[in-house]
This record gives structure tokens, C-alpha cells and sequence, in this order.
């Protein structure tokens, strides 16, 4: 199920909230654990065994590395083997079909038959909830957390169908308290409602009248300069905005619940740097890598090749987690790896700094350049794209996009951008005094919301971005 | 050892400002909510919306196919088909906006956008829809029966002058001609040629489909095309039509339902044709009076099983076949009787499909099938289409 549509927001959602506020407080986390169960199931209860089976497995095994303190030995072997299955399952789902793909095409190239392979199904949110399991298993193992003794408390948190599907990746230690004591108080129903249709109206209003533009951009054979500007551009705030927009609603949910969700973007779009935008970009996955793999792996502790080599494994790691069917998500990671050693690299060095606007101008190139790479299905679509975004193609804007662009696609890429700009806006001119300004951020997402919801009824549903990752 | 670092909490809006913000979101998603429930529940118990279809099975339900129907139900609910049709009305009056299947050209002349579309490997879809029609030909043919294939030009290629700001691309001018050329052997009629007449409008303005006049000219492109010399020997003529026509009547056209605004008030929705609908009246025969095209076959009533007067021509196609009156026009100008075995929405190969696996066809096969081909259907992707000829049993 997704957030937006129509069966979460006009039966399961309202549904939920009137069950979860007339349950008594000690039976609420159950309620939030079978409502997630059956919110995950939605989509295909085949899977949800998956879900319970993982839960399960991170639970007894918190437990478990927490009873094996005593013995380092032992609770380090047994972290390894819940990992292994962890990531081994996480591998399977996600790489096994390009695995046997170039394996068919090695066993044609030498002449034999190739195997025949039916296709595996990526389940739904898997990336998130292995990433959240291995944090929670790893911060027993650290011993800066303890293991949860109750197991419909440590399910309500895995399944939690706020951030169950496609982040933020919230770590056990964040929400710890809030899943054995938290308030359901108006306050925070209203603060939540607003971020929830917030985050509603940046998925709908704008990701979603974009991505027709997008699809057809990306997947024309011959696409002029202007196609491909337009489809790069397009998907760069199509992408923000979809998972920008996942995260406020999930952030909203969780505070309507008396959760607290840790923020996910930070104006990603006015970084200066590669380094900054990381930063502000998916800031979960971000502190995941580095606080579960980055410095694992030594961090900038072993001397600087070594530093260089983590930078690098990082990123590739990371484009990996991200993309499953080509590898071109894997070229994706590297290109941003190549840029954070760069970076470094300028600084060891001693090299002046970039002046603001041209810093800010060229990692923003740089970020849009390196996700053509990144929402091309293959290789050969995206250096088609690259070989049109540097002018060897035409430059008029081609039959099928002009067929397309409406002027509510401007109008929504025009809504996009001012959003993006807003908070540079904000600091240079004073609108919180006026009242035109006041009566506007009281009414909009309101507004929003209903016109959100409009679009959905009118066009269906459009699942986000992030749940393929 | 590393230790994890502490949330990334960055809090995007002061506190207080958020507070005073969030009440009117708090109210108005509570009431959007209980709304949203309780008109589900409402049409569940009184609207006659049944959330899924029975018997649900455990394997549907573990395919997922059970939440899919829950959820495609509620499209039917009234809050969701209000919204949808506010919104639709809204993007019109507000921007132009007619959906993502409209366009508008000037004076507010309403298109199909699928006639716009560019199709990846559109050549070789066109190509691989050639091929499967020359087996359907090679497989009537086996058994005497003969086969006309009638292109209907797109409505952006004959009314071409009211497109204004709408551009159709410059490879969509050959793709007829260059499908019938790969098409040998096969009888096809292209109605391009036939409607260019600049002082003529073929086409309604806010439909997708051609207008009597349109229908008219194709019946006797057809008809002339049928008699031409080593054609199909047509039957000697026993129907005869005389026509008049109606009064004038408002026709609503297809693309502004397609675009959700005919729920709008006349005077706000693009100005909708006015019509005089013709009337067919048979002379003489048993079958005498206006005419609708499944209407008496006029049958002399000397046959045993009433079947000599059963039409031997059957006309596949799509609603251009069941508009317009193009049967009744059809059958004036060709003096005899045609079965209409069209489909509304049937594109290329629906009706063509339905038909050569009907009994209809099995049990009184015809000696002529004509079938209506839409321009825009030909690049299409055939991908989920079931091939047709193996339908068409070879003798």
C-alpha cells in the first residue's frame, strides 16, 4: 500500500486512527504492529512471512548477542552469522536476477543452453528494513543499546508502517523510549497532519505530474538536447520531491502517533559541495553508511590511500543498495566516491575555495549529471542521454515530450523550484511578520492536501521512487 | 569502537510557527478522514459498491489480487469520483487542462493524443502487425473467404488545419502508405485519399470520430473500392434505402467525457457539434422503417433456417464502425445487408479476435470481412495482444 491512495488515505488510515485512539496505551504498540502487518500484506501477504520471519530473527538474536557480551569471541561470530543472513538475503532478492542474467549470457557465449530462470521478486521495503535490522543488531553488539525484551514492541518498531516501506531508516535508539511511552496529545496530531500534507502534496502535486515527463524523456531512442535537459532536470526534482515528500509523511505519521521521526532532507539543493549534499540528502542512509560501514571500515584513520580506498567502497556499496536491475547504479555510486576524494583531495591540498555561486552551480551539475546515470534503465540509454546532453544530437525539442508538456507540468516544475529556493528566499526577505505570508502557510497544505488527494482519485495511484531501492 | 551518532534533527520551521500552522491541518485532515470512511462504508452497506469480487480464493488473496480489486473499488466510492471530477474541472477552467489523452487545437477542436504518440519501435510494431494480418488473409483466403482491410485516417491528419499549436510528427506522414506497402497480396483501402476535400469537415469537434459526412465517404470509398473491376462480386442488390434528416440535435463527443468534463455546466465545457442525424428508411421488403444497423436482415422468408438472407459480408473494426450510422451508409451504398461485429474501443485486433473465435463465425462464415483499422493503432506495441490467425482455422 502507499500513502497515496486511495486505500490507505479513505480506508486504512482512518480505519487505524480510530482503533489506535480507542485502544488503552498498553495494547496501542499491538494495534501499530498488526495495522503495519496488514499494511505491508497489501501488497503481497505472500511476503509478509518475510517480515515477521526477520523481525523475529533480529529480535532473538539482540537477545542473544546481548547474553554473549561476557565472551567477545562468541558475540562477534554470532553477529557475523546474523549479518550473513541478513545481507544474504538482501543479495539474493536484489542481485540474483542480474547474477544469473550475465551468467545466461557468459553460457551462450561458450555455446551451451542457458539456464532457465524464472525472475525473483524484489519484496517490497526490504533494503530499509535489512539496513534498520543490522543497525539495531550491530548498536547490541556495540553495547550502546540494549536488546528489546519484548517482542510486539521491537515489531511495532521494524514494522512501523510510517517508515516501513522506503525510510528514514530510523535506528532502534531514536525511538526506543517513544515505543514504551509516548503521548497521543492534539499538539502533535495537528503538528504531524500538517507535515503529513506537506509531505502529500510534494509526492503528488509535483513528483507525480512530472514522472510522465521523465518516463518518456528517458526512454526515447533518440532524444535531442533539450529532451534530455528537460528529462534530467524534470527527474532531479521528480526525485526530491517523491522521496522528500515519503519522508514528511512518514515524519508526520510517526509525530500523529507520538513518534519521533529524525528529519530526512535539509535542502539538499543548496548544497555547496558533494560532501554538503550528502549531508542534506537522505541524511538517514547517509549516517547509516557511515556509522555502519564507513568507519567499520577505518574511516580516515588509516592514512590517507586508505581514506581514499573507503570513500570509494562506500559510495559503490551505496549505489548498490540502491539499484538492483543494471549496474548502472553501481557507476552512480562511483561517480560520487570519484567526487568525495576530489573533494578531499582539493582541501589536503590546500586549494582555495570555490566562490559560493559557482560551488553551488557546479554540484548542483554535478548531482544532476551523475542521476542520468542513475534513472537510466541501462548503459546504453544513458550514454544515449549523455551524448545529447553534451550536444551531439539535435537541439529542438522532440515529437513525444511536445506531445506531452502541458502547462501543468510547468506549473508543477515552477511550484517545485520555488519550494527548492524558499528557504534561500526566507533568509534574505522577512515573511513571517506578514500577514498575506501567515494566512498562506496556514491555509496551503490544506489546500494542498485536497488537491493532492483530487489527482489521485482523477489519475490512480503512483507508487514512490524509493520502493524499488 | 565507532559510536553511533545522534539523530540528524534538523527542524525545518520554529516550533511556535508550526503550532499555530497545524491546527487548521489538524482539523481538516480529521474531518477529510471521517469523511473518507464513512462514505466508504455508506456505499459498501447502501451504494451497491461490493469491495471485492467473490469467490475470494486463498491463492487470488495471496497473489495479492484480492487487495488490488479492495482497492480499485474504492475509485467507485462517492469522495474519490467527486474529487476526480473536481479536479478534472478545475485544470480546465483554471489552465486548459484536458488530461493526459486530450488535447486542444484552435477553436477549441478537441484531439486524441494517442494519435500523436511517437511509439518506441514503431516501425517494427507496424511491421509485426502487417505480418499478422497477411496470416489472417492467407488463412480467409483458404477458405474462400476474401478480405478487405480499411485504414481510417487519424482525426490530426484530415482536419490537419485546426491543430494550431499541436504538431504531428513528421514520420506519422508515410506510416499508412508504408504499411500497405508491406502488406502485398493483401486488399487494403486507405480513407486518406478520400476526405480531403479543404470545404468539408469529416470529423466532430470534440469527438473522436468521424461525422456522418466522414462515414459517408468512407461507405462509399468502400462500396466503390468492392465493385471495382476483379474485386469482390458483390451480391445483386436487394436493399434500398431512402433517408431524411432529423432535427437538430446537440451531440456530447467522446473526448470531453475522456477529459472528466462532462459533468460541467454546457456553457463551460468546449462547445459541443450540433447534428442533424440521418434516418434510413428501407424501401419496400419485409424489413421496412428506420433503420439501426443489428436491425432485420430482409430475408424473403422461402429459406428453411431463415439463413439465405443472413448477411455474407461482416465488418470488424472499432467504434468508427458503430458511429456515424456508417453500417446503414454502408449498407445503402453497397444495396445489401452487412453483419456489424465492431467494438467499441477494440483498437487492432479486439474485434477481429472476438469474432474469428465466435460461433457467428464458425457456423455462417462470410465471404467478405472487412475490417476497420484505426491509423493510430498501427505503431502500437502489440505486447499482451493474443495473435488472431490461429482463430482462423486453415482448410
Amino acid at each position: 500500500m502507499v500513502f497515496a491512495s486511495l486505500e490507505f488515505l479513505t480506508l486504512f488510515l482512518p480505519a487505524f486512527l480510530v482503533l489506535y485512539t480507542c485502544t488503552p496505551k498498553t495494547w496501542r504498540n499491538t494495534v501499530l504492529m498488526l495495522s503495519s502487518w496488514v499494511f505491508y500484506a497489501w501488497w503481497s501477504p505472500a511476503f509478509l512471512t518475510m517480515l515477521v520471519g526477520l523481525t523475529v530473527l533480529a529480535w532473538l538474536g539482540g537477545m542473544a548477542l546481548a547474553r554473549s557480551s561476557s565472551h567477545k569471541k562468541r558475540a562477534k561470530y554470532l553477529l557475523v552469522a546474523l549479518l550473513t543472513i541478513n545481507l544474504g538475503l538482501l543479495c539474493w532478492y536484489k542481485y540474483v536476477n542480474i547474477v544469473v542474467a550475465h551468467l545466461n549470457e557468459l553460457i551462450g557465449w561458450l555455446g551451451a543452453t542457458p539456464v532457465h530462470w524464472q525472475k525473483v521478486v524484489l519484496p517490497l521495503g526490504l533494503s530499509f528494513i535489512v539496513l534498520q535490522a543490522i543497525s539495531y543488531l550491530v548498536d547490541v553488539y556495540r553495547g550502546t543499546i540494549k536488546p528489546s525484551r519484548h517482542f510486539i514492541d521491537f515489531a511495532a518498531y521494524t514494522a512501523m508502517f510510517g517508515q516501513l516501506i522506503a525510510g528514514p531508516i530510523v535506528r532502534y535508539a531514536w525511538v526506543d523510549k517513544d515505543l514504551v511511552d509516548r503521548k497521543l496529545t492534539w499538539l502533535q496530531f495537528t503538528n504531524g497532519a500538517r507535515r503529513f500534507m506537506i509531505g502529500m502534496s510534494m509526492k503528488v502535486l509535483v513528483a507525480d505530474t512530472l514522472a510522465p515527463v521523465v518516463d518518456i524523456a528517458f526512454s526515447q531512442s533518440n532524444p535531442s538536447f533539450t529532451d534530455a535537459w528537460i528529462g534530467c532536470l524534470a527527474f532531479n526534482l521528480q526525485l526530491f520531491f517523491d522521496f522528500a515528500g515519503y519522508s514528511a509523511m512518514a515524519i508526520g505519521l510517526g509525530l500523529m502517533l507520538g513518534f519521533h521521526f529524525p528529519e530526512n532532507f535539509n535542502n539538499p539543493y543548496i548544497a555547496r559541495n558533494i560532501q554538503d549534499f550528502w549531508r542534506r540528502w537522505h541524511m538517514s542512509l547517509s549516517s547509516w553508511l557511515r556509522d555502519y560501514l564507513y568507519f567499520p571500515l577505518g574511516g580516515s584513520r588509516n592514512g590517507e590511500l586508505r581514506t581514499y580506498v573507503n570513500l570509494m567502497l562506500t559510495m559503490a556499496i551505496a549505489g548498490l543498495w540502491h539499484g538492483s536491475d543494471s549496474w548502472n547504479f553501481l557507476l552512480w555510486g562511483l561517480a560520487h566516491g570519484v567526487a568525495q576524494c576530489a573533494q578531499r583531495l582539493w582541501e589536503r591540498l590546500g586549494l582555495p575555495a570555490w566562490p559560493a555561486i559557482p560551488a553551488h552551480v557546479f554540484t548542483l551539475l554535478f548531482v544532476c549529471l551523475t542521476r542520468t546515470v542513475f534513472r537510466a534503465p541501462d548503459w546504453s540509454t544513458a550514454s544515449t542521454m549523455y551524448a545529447a546532453q553534451f550536444g551531439f544530437s539535435d537541439f529542438a525539442l522532440g515529437d513525444p515530450l511536445r506531445l506531452e508538456l502541458r502547462w501543468v507540468h510547468a506549473l508543477a516544475a515552477s511550484i517545485g523550484v520555488a519550494a527548492i529556493l524558499f528557504p534561500v528566499l526566507r533568509q534574505r526577505w522577512e515573511f513571517a511578520g506578514r500577514p498575506s505570508a501567515s494566512a498562506l502557510g496556514y491555509v496551503w497544505p490544506a489546500v494542498g492536501f485536497l488537491l493532492a488527494f483530487s489527482l489521485i482519485a482523477s489519475r490512480g495511484a503512483v507508487p514512490f521512487l524509493y520502493f524499488q531501492f | 569502537m565507532t559510536q553511533p551518532s545522534a539523530p540528524l534533527n534538523v527542524p525545518l520551521t520554529s516550533a511556535t510557527a508550526t503550532v499555530a500552522n497545524s491546527r487548521l491541518a489538524g482539523i481538516s485532515l480529521l474531518v477529510f478522514i471521517a469523511a473518507g470512511l464513512l462514505t466508504v462504508i455508506c456505499a459498501v452497506i447502501w451504494g451497491g459498491v461490493s469491495l471485492t469480487k467473490p469467490p475470494v480464493t486463498w491463492s487470488a488473496f495471496l497473489d495479492g489480487k484480492t487487495t488490488k480489486q479492495i482497492a480499485d473499488s474504492l475509485a467507485d466510492t462517492p469522495m474519490p469520483q467527486a474529487a476526480a471530477k473536481l479536479e478534472r474541472g478545475l485544470s480546465w477552467l483554471a489552465i486548459g487542462d484536458l488530461g493526459p489523452r486530450v488535447r486542444q487545437g484552435c477553436a477549441r477542436w478537441l484531439f486524441l493524443s494517442d494519435e500523436l504518440t511517437v511509439y518506441r519501435n514503431a516501425e517494427a510494431n507496424a511491421l509485426a502487425r502487417a505480418a499478422e494480418l497477411a496470416q489472417v488473409k492467407n488463412r480467409l483466403a483458404s477458405q474462400g473467404i476474401e478480405l478487405l482491410v480499411v485504414v481510417v485516417p487519424d482525426k490530426t491528419r484530415i482536419a490537419d488545419q485546426l491543430l494550431c499549436g499541436l504538431r504531428r510528427p513528421a514520420a506519422f506522414e508515410h506510416r499508412v502508405d508504408n504499411w500497405i506497402k508491406a502488406l502485398p497480396g493483401v486488399n487494403v483501402l486507405s480513407l486518406a485519399g478520400d476526405m480531403q476535400d479543404p470545404q468539408e469537415r469529416y470529423f466532430l469537434r470534440t469527438d473522436t470520430h468521424w461525422n456522418e459526412k466522414g462515414a459517408a465517404t468512407a461507405a462509399n470509398a468502400i462500396a466503390q473500392r468492392l465493385r471495382e473491376p476483379g474485386g469482390f462480386e458483390l451480391p445483386t442488390p436487394t436493399l434500398h434505402m431512402r433517408t431524411e434528416v432529423s432535427a437538430v440535435v446537440r451531440r456530447p463527443g467522446d473526448l470531453v467525457r475522456l477529459a472528466g468534463i462532462d459533468w460541467l455546466p454546457e456553457g463551460l465545457q468546449p462547445p459541443a457539434d450540433m447534428m442533424r442525424p440521418t434516418r434510413f428508411i428501407e424501401i419496400g421488403g419485409a424489413g421496412s422503417g428506420a433503420t439501426d444497423p443489428a436491425a432485420k436482415t430482409g430475408d424473403t422468408g422461402d429459406d428453411l433456417f431463415g439463413d439465405t438472407g443472413l448477411p455474407s459480408i461482416a465488418v470488424l473494426g472499432t467504434s468508427f464502425s458503430r458511429n456515424a450510422s456508417f453500417i446503414p451508409f454502408l449498407e445503402t451504398a453497397l444495396g445489401t445487408r452487412v453483419g456489424n461485429f465492431a467494438r467499441d474501443g477494440g483498437e487492432f485486433a479486439g474485434a477481429a479476435h472476438a469474432y474469428f473465435n465466435s460461433a457467428s463465425f464458425k457456423d455462417t462464415p462470410p465471404k467478405l470481412v472487412i475490417w476497420e483499422i484505426p491509423e493510430r493503432s498501427l505503431q502500437r506495441p502489440l505486447a499482451g495482444e493474443p495473435a488472431i490467425w490461429p482463430a482462423v482455422a486453415s482448410k
